[in-house]
């Protein structure tokens, strides 16, 4: 600040900030204190269309002693909204909120004008009255509103009748005229791109104004429409616009010519109306008629039910006392109590309405059909429990309701519901059918610029050549803008990119520009907002592309405004649940095609499961099929608990019960597994280490986990056994244990409090230091309870009903493991797995029964079964069996290599899983929909003309096998293989508009063309004339046919990949997965297979450990790689798909044998290596290979596995990030 | 109006403000400035690496006096970085 008009008074009333999306850079949260820099003590944001920077703006600004001032710009609509087309051109107005009123009534006008059009935001007339009528608004009409609009063309008298418009309807006081100066020059200002020979100056343009207002009485203050901070910062706005525009940076397209609407100091603003210092105070002024918009803080509850207070009090403690009736039958003293306690917590929040609501809402989905389960520490609440919210009885798991809730917090209580996630859009529907649109809303979401977004649009903008702007956007990796030129200097690819320096360094310094910027509102992936009538004076709402209401404030937002949020995440376990039920119980599900029960309670040995369909609730807690399975760490498809250091902890654990899962889930978390609690914790858990309290006092809280402190709930058991204090207090104890001074406040009130409770002074000491340490990385009890529960259940359906919950998982593909993984797991438990087949299967993934020696040959025990029957035993048997199998003396059956066989019946015949059409990659919904439809076809001719697919979905049906039967693949009249099968389906469709022209004459000429042998065979079995004899194809080998399988599915169906290397496998002496466990810790051994997860969780050092999974179609072997290791075999872990792995094997506990891993080998890049004659180098090869060598050898190479072409592809195996909708497994 | 966008060498100012003007050998004498106004614009086409930064150029528009006749002329001069030009004249 400098001069002699530092102290004029004025404030900004028209400021766009980055919630202006792509249209303005200032960060809301920074403009108070851009304000305050410059001696102004008010301040307004007006962005553009929404008011999404609200909540950070008046957070802020209370910080920086700054008024905040909310107004919002919106375009106008000249007719009543009727959803029409609408002009990118409107006239624009920009409103200010006087008062918490105002506020109300601008979040009801931005609704309305996104009522109007997607995408493109206009407020009608009707609109406007509207907003006239709340009376708590201003009207500020600057150079784009109708009235600037007509001053513009030099026609006065039509602005002054406009302008007595707007007068009449906001009255004469709330009406202002807003001049700016941007000293734009005549025809400067572009009109659609191109100067405008009339378009005054802005010189002439404030002249006109102030003219028009002299003449009508109305006020005229000075504004700049502010877009950005500082005048260089304009290349920004102009980049942000060009991009929001998609248009190249050139002058046409800026729309602005000078760089002036920078925040300007006031002496600034003074000097530019040097003449007219009355402009500056007016908007000062202005300012100082608008108060307090917006009040953050504090518990809003609203009235979700419709009954008062009073009624819902009354209605929540009778539906508890019901639910606790059904739960227990005679509840007893003890849960009684708890349950007045919980009530009168409940009573001082007033927040009946929200347990009312939310067990309404579980009620409701649970009609629907959809699988719905409660997450997070609401499962620590009785009520919780009795409202059917959650499903674990909180006081027999020991789960604290203070955890959840209590009198001291002032902030909303989080429940969280977990469903079905393919379901997730009907439980919104059902939300708002139950409370309304209008109580209704999905909470917001910003999508922000990350660097390949940012490449991507700043390079369009500057006009650079897409392919070269798409070569650096693909080769970086998803990271933030700011890193984008460190990531740069690191990726020597980039070096070849055929873009200058210079223009290389433009494109990365916009992009660090724009990086973190919000672009673009989307839907919160689960958040969903209750509220009351008052809902839409609180926050303004768009619609999403699916036609939701979208509130314009993300979820730190509706959190300081203290909105009611339900989370409602889609989990794709639950799905998969779900197609278990429905297979097992014959229910028709989004099938075309009805289905009969695959089981009935009378037949099936199916524990708790007595009469009627079998349902989720029969599954009691601690069934010992259910543990039994758990404890050989076969987890694959077990919620929570499959990943390869899952895995290896179940081994150490050994679970025995539904407490032990709890347990499991709390240990398997970042913190405990770097403070290694896992090692004492299993140590004591099986007697190899005495149980020591540090005091007597901590035995009845610490007993459950052996003395080691594993959750919170712990956490607050210890402090209040330390201090005497109450559970609400210990929590409240537990939370300031987070940053160092409350660390000293905690500390010396326990050491204070602590010899009263019989601690002496250092045990005291000793045992807090104890807790604060492990405070931090405890996990919520409740939280890994109410995982707990689909975890169980999900171990239960694999123990029990195995083909059909293996149908589900391969369906939803809900865990972290491919779906090649999923199938192989299938083989594992002896159920093959059939292919996709258009004459059997259905959309998805189904239950067959299949005859014993379809189901031999696919588990390729067909020679084995042939020579115990043709009377061998032993060691020849054993030698004609797939590798892992093995046959117990006297068994009906082989075993397989996990040693359970779940794919035996009692009445001879197996259970196979067959795929589903819709895992045909290449095949669209529409597609599986008419083949369904169409069944029962004869031949493929029929399927072509019934369906009317297209050539390449025909292609990708031959290729993964669905067309073997109809076309009888293989037999004697049908083609050889599928490689000449594709050739006739090429031709049939080729011939396909020939056909429907001349029907009757080729059909004709197909009977007559009684060619002899196997072409005539061909032709009968497509029913296709063929212009000329089939050529003599060499036969398709098998690595070609899985190939076309992974190709079109992602799944090698009729044959493991790692079968393809069995001649070299033997050559390097690899050892099986099935025998892995038994080897001797110590022993140096070489294990090869399919790479099918990588997992490098954080360690206790914060050394980089990475976890490999390998496959081999016999188990799996988890191998472990070390920080000493990685130099060697990081890159063959990451890149390669196939592994040859050499180490030592290492025992932890029982049941956990795992591969140290010292050296590593891509399998594919061996297999090159011995046909050319140089293993022994190959061998010797170690670290990361040139980058072109690792591309070539991954196009070359006999069979490429797990890189489909349909569902495999989108998710590359292992990382076990799910899509961002959809939440799997993992917890937040 | 005619355009010429020719380079001025000789410009006095006062301040910001150009005051008097040499162009084709005759001196001209600000009589009057009619227009100020701004144009900046055109930044992307830097390469080279250069750091990215508005250029800003004025616009004056000035009623002159044209040497020693007297005669009245409107002219616009453009000030880009250090530089002056002659960009339009009406008679």
């Amino acid at each position: 600040m400098s001069g002699g008009d530092a102290g004029a008074r004025f404030a900004h009333l028209s400021v766009r900030s980055t919630f202006s999306l792509r249209d303005g850079t200032i960060p809301p949260e920074r403009l108070p204190v851009m304000a305050a820099e410059a001696g102004m003590t008010r301040v307004a944001l007006t962005d553009r269309d929404g008011l999404s920077g609200a909540v950070r703006f008046v957070r802020s600004a209370e910080t920086a002693g700054v008024a905040p001032i909310l107004g919002v710009e919106l375009g106008l609509l000249s007719e009543p909204c009727d959803g029409g087309t609408t002009s990118a051109a409107a006239p624009r107005i920009t409103l200010l909120a006087r008062d918490s009123g105002g506020y109300a009534a601008l979040c009801r006008a931005v609704s309305r004008a996104h009522a109007c059009g997607r995408g493109r935001p206009l407020l009608d007339t009707v609109g406007i009255d509207l907003l006239a009528e709340s009376g708590r608004v201003v009207v500020l009409l600057g150079v784009d509103s109708p009235v600037g609009r007509s001053l513009a063309r030099g026609a006065s008298d039509a602005a002054a009748v406009e302008l007595s418009r707007w007068r009449e309807r906001f009255g004469s006081e709330d009406t202002v005229l807003a001049v700016r100066d941007h000293r734009v020059a005549p025809g400067g200002r572009r009109v659609h791109g191109r100067p405008d020979p009339e378009e005054p100056g802005d010189d002439v343009r404030i002249a006109r104004t102030l003219a028009l207002a002299d003449r009508s009485g109305i006020r005229a203050v000075a504004v700049n429409d502010v877009r950005y901070e500082r005048p260089d910062d304009v290349i920004v706005a102009d980049v942000l616009r060009c991009m929001r525009l998609g248009v190249p940076l050139a002058e046409r397209n800026l729309g602005r010519t000078t760089s002036a609407a920078w925040f300007a100091d006031p002496a600034t603003m003074a000097r530019r109306f040097r003449e007219r210092p009355d402009l500056l105070t007016g908007a000062a002024d202005l300012a100082e008629r608008c108060t307090a918009p917006l009040s953050l803080g504090g518990i809003r509850a609203p009235r979700l039910t419709g009954r008062s207070p009073a009624q819902s009090a009354v209605a929540l403690v009778a539906r508890s006392r019901a639910g606790l009736m059904r739960r227990f039958g005679d509840p007893g003293a003890e849960v009684l109590a708890r349950l007045d306690h919980e009530i009168a917590v409940i009573d001082g929040a007033g927040l009946h309405d929200l347990f009312l609501a939310v067990a309404d809402v579980v009620v409701d989905v649970q009609a629907a059909g959809i699988l719905v389960a409660c997450r997070g520490s609401a499962a620590g609440s009785l009520v919780c429990f009795a409202l059917g919210i959650s499903d674990v009885d909180p006081m027999a798991n020991g789960l604290a309701f203070e955890r959840f809730m209590h009198p001291y917090r002032d902030e909303l209580p989080d429940i969280d519901l977990d469903v079905e996630s393919h379901r997730r859009e009907d439980v919104y529907d059902l939300v708002i059918a139950r409370y309304g649109e209008h109580r209704v809303a999905t909470v917001g979401m910003f999508e922000t610029f990350q660097a390949r977004s940012a490449v991507r649009g700043v390079g369009a903008a500057l006009g650079l050549p897409a392919e070269e702007v798409d070569h650096v956007a693909r080769r970086l990796p998803r990271l933030r803008g700011r890193d984008v030129e460190r990531a740069l200097a690191n990726l020597p690819e980039l070096a070849g990119s055929r873009l200058d320096a210079g223009r290389l360094g433009t494109l990365l310094d916009l992009v660090r520009r724009v990086d973190g910027l919000p672009r673009h509102l989307a839907m919160h992936p689960c958040g969903i907002l209750l509220g009351d009538d008052a809902l839409l004076d609180r926050t303004p709402v768009q619609r999403s592309a699916h036609g939701y209401p979208v509130s314009q404030f993300d979820k730190d937002d509706v959190a300081a405004m203290g909105l009611l949020k339900l989370d409602v995440l889609g989990v794709r376990m639950l799905s998969a649940m779900r197609h278990c039920l429905d297979l097992v119980n014959g229910v028709q599900h989004e099938e075309s095609v009805p289905r009969a029960p695959t089981r009935t309670a009378a037949e099936a040995d199916v524990p708790g499961w007595i009469a009627g369909p079998f349902a989720l609730d029969m599954v009691a807690h601690d069934d010992p099929a259910t543990y039994a399975l758990i404890r050989t760490t076969h987890s694959v498809g077990m919620f929570q608990i499959e990943s390869p250091g899952q895995r290896e902890l179940l081994g150490r654990l050994q679970p025995t019960r539904f407490g032990d899962l709890i347990a499991e889930i709390s240990l398997f978390r970042p913190g405990p597994m770097r403070a290694d609690m896992i090692t004492p914790y299993v140590a004591r858990r099986h007697g190899e280490e005495p149980v020591r309290y540090a005091h007597p006092a901590l035995g009845p809280v610490l007993a459950e986990t052996f003395g080691v402190i594993v959750y919170h709930e712990q956490v607050m058991g210890v402090l209040s056994a330390l201090t005497g204090c109450d559970a609400a207090e210990a929590d409240l104890l537990r939370r300031r244990l987070g940053d160092p001074a409350g660390r000293r406040f905690v500390r010396d009130l326990v050491l204070e409090r602590a010899s009263e409770q019989g601690f002496d002074h250092d045990t005291a000491e000793s045992v807090f230091e104890d807790v604060a340490s492990f405070a931090s990385f405890g996990f919520c009890k409740a939280h890994a309870a109410a995982f707990a529960v689909p975890t169980e259940r999900s171990a239960f359906l694999k123990a029990h009903l195995f083909p059909e919950f293996m149908a589900g998982l391969i369906t939803h593909d809900p865990g972290m493991y491919p779906r090649r993984m999923l199938v192989e797991e299938c083989r594992l438990m002896g159920v093959p797995v059939l292919g996709p087949d258009v004459v059997r299967s259905g959309r998805h993934a189904q239950v067959e029964v299949v005859d014993q020696a379809l189901a031999d040959l696919r588990l390729g025990l067909s020679d084995a079964r042939a020579a115990s029957a043709g009377g061998a035993v032993g060691a020849d048997v054993q030698a004609a069996l797939p590798a892992g199998w093995s046959w117990p003396q006297g068994a009906a059956d082989p075993l397989p290599p996990t040693g359970r066989d779940a794919g035996r019946r009692e009445d001879g015949g197996r259970w196979a899983v067959r795929l589903g059409l819709e895992g045909v990659g290449g095949l669209g919904h529409e597609e599986v929909d008419r083949i369904l439809m169409s069944r029962p076809f004869m031949r493929v001719t029929e399927l072509r003309d019934r369906t009317r697919i297209g050539r390449d979905a025909a292609i990708a049906l031959v290729g993964s096998g669905a067309l073997d039967t109809l076309a009888r693949v293989g037999q004697i009249d049908g083609p050889r293989d599928r490689r000449s099968l594709r050739l006739l389906v090429e031709e049939a469709w080729a011939l396909r508009g020939t056909r429907s022209r001349g029907a009757r004459s080729t059909g004709a000429r197909s009977r007559g063309a009684d060619s002899a042998g196997r072409g005539g065979a061909l032709q009968a079995s497509l029913d296709i004339e063929l212009s000329e004899a089939p050529p003599a194809l060499p036969p398709e080998s098998g690595a070609a046919r899985v190939r076309g399988e992974l190709h079109t599915t992602g799944i090698d169906i009729s044959a493991h990949v790692v079968g393809f290397y069995v001649p070299l496998l033997r050559v390097l002496g690899v050892v099986h997965a099935s025998r892995f466990r038994e080897l001797p810790a110590g022993e140096r051994v070489r294990v090869a297979g399919l790479r099918v997860a990588l997992q490098s969780p954080p360690q206790r050092s914060g050394d980089r450990v990475v976890f490999l999974t390998l496959d081999d179609r016999t188990g799996q072997v988890q191998v472990t790689f070390f920080p000493r290791a990685l130099a060697d075999c990081a890159w063959v872990a990451r890149e390669a798909e196939l592994v040859l792995v050499e180490g030592v094997v290492s025992r932890r506990g029982r049941r956990g044998a795992t591969l140290v891993g010292r050296r590593a080998w891509d399998l594919a890049r061996l297999w090159r290596a011995w046909h050319d004659g140089v293993l022994a180098q190959a061998l010797h090869e170690r670290g990361t290979p040139a980058p072109h060598l690792a591309a070539a050898d991954v196009a070359s190479l006999a069979p490429r596995a797990g890189r489909g072409a349909g569902h495999g592809s989108d998710r590359s195996a292992g990382t076990g990030t799910g899509s961002r909708v959809d939440v799997r497994g993992g917890g937040r | 109006m005619k355009r010429y966008r020719e380079m001025l060498d000789e410009v006095e100012v006062d301040g910001a403000r150009p005051v008097a003007f040499r162009w084709r050998g005759r001196r001209h004498e600000v009589v009057q400035v009619l227009g100020h106004w701004h144009e900046d614009a055109g930044w992307w086409r830097r390469s080279g690496g250069a750091v990215l930064e508005v250029e800003r150029t004025d616009l004056w528009r000035v009623e002159v006096t044209v040497g020693a006749s007297g005669d009245r002329g409107i002219h616009e001069l453009v000030r880009r970085g250090g530089g002056w030009r002659l960009d339009r004249v009406w008679d």
